[in-house]
């Protein structure tokens, strides 16, 4: 029981019955409240029984639960001085019959009540539902599949069933043999709900003992304002402390001074390596298909590996078991359709689809470089749940994506995700499980030239089959350990250019593909020397092996590596070792509570990255390449250490954190000036190795519960790079200089407020400074062209960043077990019309003097958008 | 009334598609001075010559920039094989060659400057390219959409262009880079109701294509193909004279001049690479960490001239949409209209 409570959240359960009991809400909901501020404590009362309890109005604060019960047919107890349950006297004879027939008759059985709590409305099961029996103080929680478990003595009970904005349900329970229960929750309609049951224990934050994890489940997602209509993960993971953007149009993030590239992300187990739609307007992951997202930039689970900085663990959600649904929703720019029920007792599935159409607005807008510009793109997912027994599941994820963007007249590109995942759980005994990650990615992408005569396609991309077995011990010794291994190919193919018509005069140019495995074993085990001191343990050990069929040149020593220092060519065949690299990354986190709301944290951890994003633009694109390590390119390699405190205050109610971190990057990759990374049979002579350091504070007070909550962050951080070269150019003169996402200061304000149960209004405001810039140091003039020379890379800033979004959703009426429930949502991006700077850039003017300076802001105005959100079941 | 809504909807929802660029005045007039060489060595004496000079401080669209002399002691181009070329002082940072020079394809040059501090600047050995003569000068009808602004509206309408192109047969003798230079005479008609109407106008158009024009033989090494000079509009009646200069340079001079070309069409977009300092082929001796710009480029240069009838362009591709615009209107002269024009008709329109 103490167990169980220990995920316990702050509930009130109130619904509104009857007439007379509405008129005393508003009063009663202010005690409940006034009751919570004076001691803590909060009081978990039934709709159904409030008209047979005293009057709430002029009783003394500190004696409520006496008061409210005293000479009424309902008594109370309280959990851990933190809960106070009141509930009908007769469960509580119940409980002391059973309590004084259990002295007598010890021998009673106990048997395992299991089962799962499901969301009317979402069409999910739901993680953090709580489940009770008052009668015998016991009451637990729903993991993330929304499924719990307790040991119950036999017998007959009522059960409660219930979650944050969820009617309570009771159910009778007969406990004579082990049971499995499943009950659907709908959604409470009642304004003085003042449920805040979430997935997660209230103090987590303080507890756990992961330090920089987030997890946000869909529904938190989906009250942050949506831009152009979709609520996105990762724009919403931008929105916390040490995650941020180059810019608006940029693709991926960058978390606590890494590159995009150094953030492993994940669909159902299969890695992403553009998380974008539409230059970052959009993420791939559709809001009808996400279960929910957790981000690890702290501490990085052993099981994960393979990149520097964070890791975007996503996953999507089951088909109901039950009903099927169908959901969507409507929009001027892009629309989407899910589908998901069950297919047998034991099949479930999930499909989602999703178009984005902005073409037909930008063929209206008189701009001849707009107007014969075009964009889309189309995704779907597809996921499906099936219970070979009792011991064993499957689950087959997948996922397809295509892209297309037109800018002007004559250059198109496109790029394709696709993804497939099949994972294979079992249960091996009563304490040891297994989970079979067979996973598939593929990125793709195309530009096209189609000035005749010289029309064009250049292609690249990454082909990645990976497997992860990973076993899980739950006994009581080493309660939590996980082991396993991972074995991941890829090939990168590294840029063809082919012409794209007959008449084309292009010459073909094939650049040789990469090939690779990477290959880790790891354990991870949580260790605990007290309730106040205890952590986690980790190690991976990892290798790579970059292999043939390739041609590998070798330079001259002595010399810069440049085309004319070639001085021989070994092949490598098919399969044939051409380097190998490898090591241990330790993974190490302690938490120390110093009290029950207030705890320290630390962690270290080093990682290892076999893989390399290559951009030398502005920011990222979609068609940046990727490269393996070779035998000039090695792996980028990072330590970060942590520190964080982390207090509680109010009663769980405000969270509160300061985290410090400082990451060194001992081996990074980065480019020479003037490199060029496309169609390039010597890419190793514009790329070097370097080294940098990062590091910053992160400052966090959130705001949990109420109807207006939300949270304030500031983050402090620094990201600076050196290149020294023995040979050739050095980068900056072989000082550090700063990354291109080095913004120092980082404030982002996020507020929600839902003044009713059927409209809410939210609002985000984010501040950052400008990013780095090269400046022009002179001009010259060659052949009567003025030239720009540019300063060392990165010593200027852009004007700093700043925007406010605002939103509207309303809940159309609808009735308990309607069929149809729909919303709209009404936002607005960049609502005071910033034009935030994403470049400075010099062009000639036309008079022939000095090029002018101009500031390129891509999104310069405010963008409205209204959505139509329906489900039907 | 629901069109208007439908407009209003369309232009506030979806103008935030559009990104937008204004233009900013950026004056960095503390910055430090570098050394440039600027060398051009070919057959053509009028476009030969070196210039040593400081750069001068960047403020954004400022017309004459300052650009410093540099007090030069020798200017000489070292032949791999023959004597060295002398180059003298001719203006305050322009020197040209002293004696006739017969470039040789093929022949290793090296320029060598001398300030008078003594300082010795020199470049590495460059090859130099070989001619390649332009064989035509064609034009081919297109349409393009371009935007039509009157008064307080704008509209799109498509239009014919020509794609002018200089037909070249390429030696096939390695990489190569073609810097084209193309300028022209436009012929302008206007109407007068006056019998002695100096109604006929010539203007010149002092480069027909935008930006540098630059291109790799990579695409049709030893094969004849059609460089791109520039476009024309097709919707006005009158002659273009195109006069076409097409320099030959090695692919190393290539890539400097290519480098050029992307950093100033750079639109500091996601798929413009970060700018950087151009590197050039010219060191300080003694110390070649030194920031020397510029470069020293070898050439061999064609000419062309020739004068298109776009009533026979148009006349070629009849089935495109062609449209004229109608003959303004003047009292008696067409310098009332064309401002920068003149009456006096060149000779290559005396045909």
């Amino acid at each position: 029981m103490k167990l169980f409570f220990t995920f316990l959240t702050c509930m009130t359960f109130i619904f509104y019955g009857s007439a007379q009991v509405k008129s005393d809400e508003n009063e009663f909901a202010r005690q409940l409240e006034s009751y919570f501020q004076l001691t803590g404590q909060r009081i978990l009362v039934l709709e159904k029984d409030l008209s047979g309890l005293n009057s709430a109005e002029g009783l003394v604060l500190k004696n409520l639960p006496s008061a409210l019960t005293e000479n009424t047919d309902y008594a109370f107890f309280t959990f851990r001085e933190k809960y106070v349950v009141i509930y009908p006297k007769f469960l509580r004879d119940k409980y002391y019959d059973r309590a004084d027939s259990l002295e007598k008759h010890t021998e009673k059985a106990i048997y395992e009540v299991k089962g799962r709590i499901r969301d009317n409305e979402m069409k999910t099961f739901i993680p953090g539902g709580l489940f009770s029996i008052p009668q015998l103080e016991l009451a637990a929680l729903t993991d993330e599949k929304g499924e719990f478990s307790v040991q119950v003595p036999e017998g007959t009970y009522i059960g409660y069933f219930s979650s944050m904005g969820k009617q309570t349900e009771q159910k009778i329970i007969k406990v004579y043999r082990d049971q499995e229960l499943d009950v659907t929750l709908f959604e409470s309609v009642s304004e003085l709900d003042l449920v805040t049951v979430t997935d997660r224990a209230i103090d987590a934050n303080v507890m756990s003992t992961l330090p920089g994890a987030t997890r946000i489940p869909m529904e938190e997602l989906k009250l942050l304002p949506p831009l152009l209509g979709e609520v996105d993960v990762v724009k919403s993971m931008l929105l916390l402390p040490g995650v941020s953007t180059v810019g608006e149009g940029a693709s991926g993030f960058n978390v606590r001074g890494g590159g995009v590239d150094q953030n492993l992300i994940l669909m159902d187990g299969a890695p992403v390596f553009n998380p974008s739609h539409m230059f970052g307007f959009f993420s791939i992951f559709n809001q009808d298909a996400i279960n929910d997202a957790t981000l690890y930039k702290g501490d990085i689970p052993a099981q994960y590996g393979g990149r520097l900085s964070s890791v975007l663990d996503i996953k999507t959600q089951s088909g109901d078991t039950e009903d099927w649904y169908l959901n969507g929703g409507i929009g001027f720019l892009s629309s989407r359709l899910g589908i998901n029920g069950p297919i047998t007792d034991k099949t479930q599935i999930m499909a989602t689809v999703r178009a984005a159409y902005p073409t037909w607005i930008l063929r209206r807008i008189p701009n001849t470089g707009i107007n014969e510009s075009a964009t889309n793109f189309q995704d779907a997912n597809l996921r499906l749940d099936h219970r070979i027994n009792d011991r064993n599941s499957l689950l087959i994820s997948a996922y397809t994506s295509s892209d297309y963007f037109r800018f002007g007249a004559d250059t198109a590109y496109s790029w394709q995700t696709n993804l497939a995942s099949l994972k294979w759980k079992a249960y091996w005994g009563d304490f040891f499980g297994s989970e079979t990650n067979l996973s598939y990615s593929s990125y793709r992408y195309s530009v096209f030239g189609e000035a005749s005569p010289l029309e064009f396609k250049l292609r690249s991309s990454i082909d990645f089959l990976g497997i992860q077995q990973q076993f899980e011990w739950s006994g009581e010794k080493l309660e939590g350990l996980q082991f396993g291994f991972q074995v991941n190919s890829y090939q990168m193919g590294m840029g063809d250019l082919i012409p794209n018509s007959e008449e084309s005069l292009i010459e073909p140019v094939a650049i040789q593909d990469e090939r690779g495995i990477e290959s880790a074993v790891y354990f991870q085990v949580p260790w605990k020397l007290s309730d106040k001191l205890q952590g986690q343990l980790g190690l991976r050990y990892s290798r790579f092996f970059a292999l043939g069929e390739r041609q590998v040149y070798e330079y001259e020593e002595g010399v810069p590596m440049e085309l004319e220092s070639i001085r021989d060519t070994t092949f490598y065949q098919s399969g044939e070792l051409i380097k190998s690299y490898g090591g241990f990354e330790p993974r190490l986190t302690v938490r120390y509570a110093i009290s029950e709301d207030f705890s320290v944290k630390g962690s270290i951890n080093r990682s290892l990255q076999y893989l390399h994003l290559l951009t030398n633009n502005f920011a990222s694109a979609p068609v940046d390449l990727w490269k393996l390590s070779d035998g000039f390119i090695g792996p980028q390699e990072a330590w970060q250490y942590a520190l964080g405190f982390y207090k509680n205050m109010n009663q769980n109610k405000i969270e509160t954190s300061v985290e410090v971190y400082y990451k060194d990057m001992p081996s990074i990759v980065e480019y020479l000036d003037g490199a060029q990374l496309f169609l390039n049979p010597t890419l190793e002579t514009d790329l070097v190795m370097g080294s940098g350091y990062a590091y910053g504070s992160e400052f966090l007070i959130k705001k949990n519960s109420g109807k207006i909550n939300g949270w304030v962050s500031y983050t402090f951080s620094r990201t600076l790079r050196k290149v020294e070269t023995q040979l050739g150019d050095a980068v900056n003169q072989g000082e550090y200089f700063p990354a291109n996402w080095d913004q120092p200061h980082d404030i982002t304000v996020v507020a929600s407020w839902q003044p009713v149960r059927r409209i809410s209004f939210n609002a985000t405001f984010n501040y950052r400074t400008g990013r780095p810039i090269t400046l022009p140091s002179g001009i010259y003039d060659i052949g009567g062209n003025i030239v720009i020379d540019y300063q060392e890379r990165n010593q200027a800033r852009i004007p700093d960043y700043h925007r406010l979004d605002m939103g509207m959703t309303y809940y159309f009426y609808q009735r308990k077990n309607s069929n149809y429930k729909s919303s709209i949502s009404l936002s607005f991006y960049n609502l005071y019309a910033r034009r935030n700077a994403f470049s400075w850039f010099f062009q000639p003017s036309p008079e022939q003097g000095i090029p002018k300076s101009y500031r390129l802001a891509v999104i310069g105005t405010v963008v409205p958008s209204l959505t139509y959100n329906f489900s039907i079941r | 009334m629901i069109n208007h809504i439908q407009r209003i909807v369309l232009w506030v929802s979806f103008l935030g598609l559009a990104s937008c660029v204004d233009e900013i005045n950026i004056a960095l007039e503390e910055s430090n001075q570098a050394m440039v060489i600027e060398a051009w060595i070919g057959n053509n004496p009028e476009d030969t010559y070196v210039k040593v000079y400081q750069t001068s401080a960047y403020i954004s669209g400022v017309l004459n920039p300052n650009f410093v002399p540099v007090p030069v002691k020798s200017v000489v181009i070292e032949q791999g094989v023959g004597e060295d070329i002398l180059f003298s002082q001719i203006e305050q940072n322009i020197f040209r060659q002293s004696t006739s020079f017969d470039p040789v394809s093929g022949r290793d040059y090296r320029l060598v400057v001398e300030t008078a501090d003594g300082e010795i600047y020199e470049s590495s050995w460059e090859k130099m390219p070989p001619l390649v003569q332009i064989e035509d000068v064609v034009g081919q009808a297109f349409e393009k959409q371009v935007l039509i602004a009157t008064g307080q509206s704008q509209f799109i309408q498509t239009r014919t262009f020509a794609d002018i192109q200089a037909v070249i047969s390429d030696p096939g003798e390695g990489e190569l880079g073609y810097l084209i230079e193309s300028s022209g005479i436009t012929e302008l008609y206007t109407t007068a109701n006056i019998d002695n109407c100096a109604c006929t106008c010539y203007e010149n158009v002092p480069n027909i294509f935008a930006g540098m024009n630059v291109v790799s033989n990579e695409p049709f090494q030893g094969r004849s193909f059609g460089l791109s000079l520039g476009e024309i509009s097709l919707s006005t009646l009158g002659r273009f004279l195109v006069n076409t200069k097409v320099k030959t340079v090695n692919k190393s001079s290539y890539d400097y001049l290519n480098q050029i070309d992307e950093q100033q069409r750079n639109s500091g977009s996601i798929f413009d690479p970060a700018p950087s300092r151009i590197k050039g082929n010219i060191t300080k001796r003694g110390d070649e960490n030194q920031l020397v710009l510029g470069s020293f480029f070898l050439f061999q240069e064609s000419s062309y001239e020739k004068l298109l009838f776009r009533t026979q362009i148009r006349s070629e591709a009849l089935e495109l949409n062609h449209s004229i615009e109608p003959l303004p209107p003047v009292e008696a002269s067409c310098l009332e209209v064309y401002l920068d024009a003149t009456t006096i008709r060149p000779p290559a329109f005396r045909q």
